[in-house]
């Protein structure tokens, strides 16, 4: 027994749904499994991208500095 | 930089986040990522895909940090905290990073309303009456945005089949 779109959608988005194979079952609830799954969802801090572009804008300050001493 | 960011950092924090277990960590990671990528860049061949290629540097930034945790905590095994994430399983393959990696695109791709919907009944566990509570919305609302958000992430994830 296969199920159609709607009955596959249906179990993803969690109702009841007896038409699916255990195997088309199994899929989907892996997915589902991903769904609840703290990384799916956690948000870094705002500031992060702040951090990130200050620390690379500091190499790329220390990189020129550099390559200048050494001309 | 923070072009790249923004399209690739929640990704990149995703995949941290999934071997590290732990928000300040998976911070560093990303910011590690970041500056990686920044350094490797002008060797990087155009035609790869930017983002299987950061998804690879941030696992590999992530398990270095994981291993550092570990010997940590090998040293302060009494003191550790039981969450710690040195003391919970092995990093993850770089196939459940990949998915990691794909679900968090897909989730993001999400229209906001249909995102926040998918969330809570997840990640929060309420049921469609209980979303429709917590966001003053009709049950029948909140049904029609889950399916289109489902179909949506099945189609995006090639869990539909024709």
């Amino acid at each position: 027994m296969t199920a159609n779109h709607g009955q596959r959608i249906a179990h993803l988005a969690g109702e009841s749904v007896e038409a699916l194979s255990a195997a088309e079952r199994a899929e989907l609830d892996e997915l589902r499994a991903r769904l609840s799954e703290p990384e799916t969802w956690a948000e870094p801090d705002p500031e992060l991208e702040a951090r990130i572009v200050a620390v690379i804008a500091q190499e790329a300050a220390a990189r020129t500095a550099s390559s200048r001493r050494h001309r | 930089m923070r072009a790249v960011y923004r399209s690739y950092g929640r990704l990149a924090y995703a995949v941290a986040y999934r071997v590290l277990g732990d928000r300040g960590l998976a911070e560093e990671a990303t910011q590690q990522t970041f500056v990686q990528a920044w350094r490797a860049a002008a060797g990087l061949d155009v035609s790869r895909e930017l983002g299987p290629w950061l998804a690879t540097i941030a696992r590999r930034v992530a398990i270095d940090i994981y291993r550092r945790e570990h010997v940590r905590a090998a040293d302060t095994l009494e003191t550790a905290a039981p969450g710690d994430p040195a003391l919970v399983s092995a990093p993850a393959s770089a196939e459940a990073i990949y998915d990691v990696w794909e679900v968090r695109r897909a989730v993001s791709g999400l229209p906001p309303e249909e995102q926040e919907i998918v969330r809570l009944q997840h990640f929060e566990g309420l049921t469609h009456a209980q979303i429709a509570d917590r966001l003053q919305i009709a049950v029948g609302t909140v049904k029609s945005r889950s399916f289109r958000a489902h179909q949506r992430l099945a189609q995006e994830l090639g869990h539909l089949r024709e």
